[in-house]
C-alpha cells in the first residue's frame, strides 16, 4: 500500500495525459467524421492489432531478431576495437578514420547497396543495425577505458599487475558505465536500422509491412505496425536498463543520470 | 641548517641497510617546450622504521621523488637502493604501500573488496585468508561494520582509512603517502594524524610522507626533507625536535616555534 502511494504520483500524470489524448482522438475521429484511411480511431487500430496479431508478430519477430543481432554485432565489434585502440596508438590512427567514414555515410544511402550484396534475408538488416550501433559504442568505450584515474593505474603498477589484471580490475569497470550509455542509445537505433533495411527490400519484417500498407493507403495497418514496433523498442530499451542495473551495481556508477 | 654535500649519507651509517638510499638521482622530462628538471642530483638516505616527510612548493618534485623510488617513473640518472637492493629487484620480492590524495580507490569495489584486490592481484593468501585479513585491517583502521560500503558511501576520512588499509594489505615494508590528507577538513585531518601514528608504531614500517603542510610534517615525522623547485632538489633535511609529541604546551615552546620559523624561511627563499 505504502509502495503504491510512492509510485502513484509518478505514474498517474503521464497515464492521465495518455488516456486523455486517446479519448480526444477517438472523439475527434467520430465527431469530424475523419475517414479511416486518413486517421483511424484508436479503437480501430487496437482492433487491427488483435485481428492481424499473427501477421504483426511474425513480421515484428523478423525485425527484432535482426535488430538485436545487429546491436550485438555492432556493440561487440566496437568494444573489441576500443580495446585494440587503447593498447595501440598505431591501430587507432590507422583505423579511426574508417570509423568516421562509417559514421558519416547515411545508412539509408548504403542500404540498397547492402541489399544487392547480401540479398533480401536477414544479413543486410543485421549489417545496417550493426553499422548504426558501431560508432557511438566505439567512441564511448574508448573514452570509458581511458577514464580510469591515473592513481588507479599507478596503484596497479605498484602491485606489478599484468596488463590483463589491470584491464579486468580497473579499465573494464571504468568503461561499463560508458558502454551502457551507448547501448541505451543504440538499441533503439538498431530497430530503426533494421526497418530501414526492410524498406529497401526484404521478404519479411515490420519495414516491409509498412511499405506494403503505404502502397495500399492502409493507415490502420500503418498505425498498427508503428505502434507494435514502438512498443517492442521500448521493451528492448528496458531490457538494456535491466542488464545495466545488474552490471552497474555500485553507487554513482551511471554517467547519464 | 647546512645543505648536505651530495653523495654523502645524510644519517650516520649503521649495520642495518637503509630503507631507501638515493644517490645522485636526476629526472628529466623532455617536452615540446624543452626539458624540465623535475629532480636534479638528489641524494637522500632513509633509515628503516623512520617517518620522513617531504615538504615543498608545488612543482618541486615531491611526488616525482615518490614515483622515482617506487619505479613508477624510472629516474634518468642516479641510483636508488631499497632495503639493500636496487629498486627494480626489490619490487620483484616486495611491493611498496602507496596512499594517494584521492581517487585512488576503486568505486566498483566495497571497502573490503578494495582491500582484498591487491592481495588477489599479487597472489597473497587464499580467498578465506584475504577475507580474514581485510576484516583485521578494517578493524585496525576502525572501520568495522563498513566492509560492504562502497567508496561513494564513505566520508573523505573513511576513504583514506580504507586507502591505508589497502596499502597495508600486502604487508609492505615501506609506505609512501602522497598528500594523503590534503583533501580532508582540519578536524578529520588531525584525527587521521593520530590514527597514522598509531598504525605506524604498531608495526615495523618506514613512512615517506609528502605534504604541503608544515604543521603536519612537524607533528608526524622524525625528519623533514625540504625541497625546492626549478630544478627540483633537496634544499635541507631537518631533524624534528620532538616528533609526535601530544603535549599541547610544546606547540608554544621556543624549540617548536624556532623550527617553524626555520622551515618557513627555507620554504620562502
Amino acid at each position: 500500500m505504502n509502495k503504491l502511494a510512492t509510485i502513484l504520483p509518478k505514474v498517474l500524470p503521464p497515464l492521465i495525459v495518455f488516456v486523455a489524448v486517446a479519448v480526444l482522438w477517438q472523439i475527434s475521429v467520430s465527431v469530424f467524421a475523419i475517414p479511416a484511411f486518413l486517421l483511424p480511431a484508436p479503437t480501430a487500430i487496437m482492433g487491427e492489432i488483435v485481428d492481424r496479431w499473427p501477421l504483426l508478430m511474425e513480421n515484428l519477430q523478423a525485425t527484432l531478431i535482426a535488430a538485436v543481432a545487429g546491436f550485438a554485432v555492432g556493440t561487440a565489434v566496437a568494444i573489441l576495437l576500443s580495446v585494440l585502440f587503447i593498447y595501440s596508438r598505431t591501430a587507432e590512427r590507422a583505423l579511426f578514420p574508417w570509423a568516421i567514414i562509417i559514421k558519416t555515410i547515411p545508412v539509408i544511402a548504403i542500404a540498397p547497396l547492402l541489399t544487392i550484396w547480401l540479398g533480401y534475408g536477414l544479413a543486410p538488416k543485421v549489417a545496417i543495425s550493426a553499422l548504426i550501433c558501431f560508432f557511438p559504442t566505439l567512441v564511448n568505450t574508448v573514452k570509458g577505458l581511458r577514464s580510469v584515474s591515473p592513481q588507479q593505474l599507478e596503484f596497479m603498477k605498484i602491485l606489478s599487475a599484468t596488463q590483463a589484471q589491470t584491464f579486468m580490475q580497473a579499465r573494464l569497470y571504468a568503461a561499463l558505465p560508458f558502454i551502457f550509455a551507448a547501448a541505451k542509445i543504440s538499441i533503439s537505433m538498431a530497430v530503426v536500422g533494421a526497418i530501414v533495411a526492410e524498406f529497401t527490400g526484404a521478404n519479411t519484417g515490420i519495414g516491409t509491412l509498412i511499405v506494403t500498407a503505404g502502397y495500399q493507403m492502409d493507415a490502420t495497418m500503418l498505425f498498427a505496425a508503428i505502434f507494435m514496433s514502438a512498443l517492442a523498442t521500448v521493451i528492448l530499451y528496458y531490457l538494456v536498463i535491466i542488464v545495466e542495473s545488474l552490471c552497474l551495481y555500485w553507487p554513482e556508477a551511471r554517467i547519464d543520470g | 641548517m647546512p645543505v648536505p654535500p651530495p653523495g654523502l649519507p645524510l644519517t650516520p651509517q649503521s649495520d642495518v641497510a637503509p630503507a631507501i638510499d638515493i644517490k645522485h638521482v636526476s629526472m628529466r622530462f623532455d617536452t615540446s617546450r624543452g626539458s624540465i628538471d623535475a629532480l636534479s642530483d638528489v641524494s637522500l638516505s632513509i633509515e628503516q622504521g623512520e617517518f620522513v616527510s617531504i615538504i615543498g612548493r608545488s612543482g618541486c618534485g615531491k611526488s616525482t621523488m615518490l614515483r622515482a623510488i617506487s619505479n613508477l617513473l624510472p629516474p634518468t640518472a642516479g641510483e636508488i637502493t631499497v632495503m639493500g637492493q636496487d629498486s627494480v629487484s626489490y619490487q620483484k620480492r616486495k611491493r611498496f604501500g602507496f596512499v594517494f590524495q584521492e581517487a585512488g580507490l576503486f568505486p566498483w569495489k566495497t571497502a573490503a573488496g578494495n582491500i582484498e584486490m591487491p592481495m588477489k592481484v599479487t597472489g597473497h593468501l587464499d580467498a578465506a585468508g584475504r577475507a580474514a585479513r581485510s576484516r583485521e585491517l578494517l578493524k585496525l583502521v576502525q572501520l568495522e561494520g563498513f566492509e560492504d560500503h562502497y567508496p561513494a558511501q564513505l566520508s573523505g576520512g573513511m576513504r583514506q582509512r580504507v586507502s591505508i588499509a589497502r596499502a597495508l594489505s600486502y604487508e609492505p615494508e615501506i609506505l609512501m603517502m602522497d598528500e594523503p590528507f590534503g583533501a580532508l577538513d582540519e578536524f578529520t585531518r588531525k584525527e587521521m594524524h593520530d590514527e597514522l601514528i598509531r598504525i605506524w608504531s604498531s608495526r615495523p614500517l618506514t613512512v615517506l610522507f609528502v605534504t604541503h603542510s608544515l604543521t603536519e610534517a612537524l607533528y608526524l615525522s622524525d625528519r623533514i626533507v625540504v625541497m625546492a623547485p626549478r630544478p627540483g632538489r633537496v634544499k635541507a633535511v631537518i631533524d624534528v625536535a620532538a616528533p609526535r609529541t601530544t603535549d599541547p604546551a610544546f606547540r608554544r615552546s621556543d624549540a617548536y616555534l624556532d623550527q617553524v620559523a626555520e622551515l618557513e624561511a627555507l620554504l620562502d627563499e
